[in-house]
């Protein structure tokens, strides 16, 4: 068998021995080192890319966590940086950007939608279905009432502008269309999102 | 938008304090550079140093010490080289801008060089810190005639050593790494320059990468530079992204508990992986050296099924891969 420089290899202590470093007169290197590496642990961690949540510029952000995401074991976001590959801001971020692992492991943090019924002084916690039947019911009850066809001079206009539509600031182009396009549909004036820019 | 000619005004780097790769630590534009040549008054001599404060209690000591000598030999065989060849500048713009390298060691022809600085490590290596098997393969070295001296090298270059090389190829890799770092540190940086996509293997010589280093964040903004094995000439890379396959699907990283200063970047798309150190954790760590040092992590990352380009000084410790 022949050795290369240019592919593939896995290291082992088993081929260390036959080896150039065993050929040179250090044979007993690889057990050495597997020994001397035993007690220590291999630890997974992850730098993951995205955008930063807060504002419209959209700036990389590289995500450190700890853990292994493969398996049931929790992971831990542990440091958050600019990312230095990405055209926008090459590895900068603002003061608000820099602080985001304090948003991420805010003890205030929304995961999940909370509702505060009418005449209770406290929110509570609800499912995705519930929240989405709820919003849409007040959206359609909303626009019932007050959508404007037309103007004074009885020119079309199509609008309703008691309701505003907040999109995010990092939103990929396909968001940015499809909330675009469900606003302007349902006549929404007041609309912000990444897609204005 | 940067007006004209402040960029060149703001990268004017000489007053501003700098590390052993260059990195400005202070005041530098955000935009390091895509290839960077090395530095022949310190590449080996940086290296032999490394591996010699990390020598003492590692596991591998004597082998460490013997690559720590091995270093300072190569740093004295580079002065007084015979002339060498080199392509026209004009010859090395277009092949990069084809996206080729211009001195791919298996395309383009080799000159004597090499061999003048096989004589020279043979002749200065300190006798000191090799062992009997080592001691024995530089006296044969010597004696060995150019042309087997040349076919052990086409064996080395294009990846085919045999066992019985095992030793001497160690040497005469030594010797190929100071013609060809010597060749790379004359190019001219601008006839470089290349739109062709990033590579994970050199753009000057097409060998693989030893390791990555990720530049200190703050001002130098954290780009990771790979360091060929061959030319020990280091570009630019983007960070988590396998430098086997070019995937960024699924790559993560193994490191040994508390230790962040090397990280194994594992692709589990091609199960390769490379080494990865962090300058803000280390600041002087030397790519062969540090890689050679942390074999330990090889080990453990081996067992976990992923494989690597070989440490050129290292080559048959790791087995042949199924992949």
């Amino acid at each position: 068998m022949g050795i290369t420089r240019r592919q593939f290899m896995r290291v082992s202590a088993a081929g260390l021995a036959a080896s150039t470093v065993g050929a040179l007169g250090f044979g007993d290197a690889g057990d050495a080192l597997a020994a001397g590496v035993r007690p220590f642990k291999l630890e997974r961690a992850t730098e993951t890319r995205n955008a930063c949540p807060y504002c419209a510029v959209s700036c990389g952000v590289l995500i450190y966590s700890l853990g292994d995401r493969s398996k049931n074991a929790r992971s831990e976001v542990i440091h958050v940086e600019g990312d230095p590959d990405h055209p926008v801001n090459r590895g900068t971020l603002c003061p608000r950007g820099a602080a985001v692992l304090d948003f991420v492991r805010s003890p205030n943090r929304l995961k999940y939608p909370m509702h505060r019924k009418a005449g209770s002084d406290k929110f509570e916690r609800v499912s995705w279905d519930f929240a989405m039947d709820r919003i849409a019911r007040l959206m359609k009850d909303d626009r019932d009432k007050n959508f404007v066809a037309k103007n004074r001079d009885g020119v079309t206009v199509n609008r309703w502008v008691s309701t505003g539509f907040f999109g995010t600031s990092s939103q990929s182009n396909e968001a940015g269309y499809l909330t675009y396009k469900l606003a302007r549909a349902t006549g929404i004036l007041g609309l912000e999102n990444q897609a204005r820019i | 938008m940067v007006p004209a000619g402040s960029r060149e005004a703001l990268s004017e780097r000489s007053t501003f304090p700098s590390t052993g790769f260059g990195e400005g630590t202070l005041g530098d534009v955000a935009d390091s550079e895509a290839i960077r040549l090395p530095d022949l008054a310190v590449v080996f001599s940086r290296r032999a140093e490394r591996l010699s404060a990390l020598a003492p209690g590692h596991e591998l000591e004597a082998f460490l010490r013997l690559m720590a000598a091995l270093a300072t030999a190569q740093q004295a065989s580079l002065s007084g080289l015979p002339p060498g060849t080199l392509p026209a500048s004009s010859e090395v713009a277009a092949m990069r801008r084809s996206g080729r390298s211009p001195l791919d060691p298996v395309s383009a022809g080799r000159d004597a060089t090499w061999r003048a600085a096989l004589d020279r490590i043979i002749e200065t290596i300190d006798r000191s810190v090799l062992p009997e098997p080592a001691r024995a393969t530089v006296a044969s070295l010597a004696q060995t005639p150019p042309a087997v001296l040349e076919a052990m090298a086409d064996r080395f270059l294009s990846g085919e050593v045999e066992r019985k090389d095992a030793a001497a190829v160690t040497f005469v890799a030594a010797a190929l790494q100071v013609a060809w770092t010597r060749m790379a540190a004359l190019l001219d940086k601008a006839d470089l320059a290349s739109d062709a996509p990033e590579t994970g293997t050199c753009p000057v010589c097409a060998s693989p990468s030893v390791a990555g280093i990720v530049s200190p964040g703050g001002t130098k903004f954290g780009h990771r530079h790979l360091h060929c094995s061959l030319c020990a000439t280091a570009w630019r890379y983007v960070r988590v992204r396998c430098i086997h396959c070019g995937s960024t699907d699924k790559v993560s990283f193994r490191q040994f508990a508390g230790a962040s200063f090397v990280r194994a970047e594992c692709c589990e798309k091609c199960h390769g992986y490379s080494k990865v150190f962090y300058l803000d954790h280390a600041k002087p760590v030397e790519p062969f050296a540090d890689d050679l040092a942390s074999l330990g992590l090889d080990m453990l990352v081996g067992e976990e099924g992923f494989s690597r380009a070989p440490n050129p000084f290292v080559i048959g410790m790791m087995e042949r891969s199924q992949e």
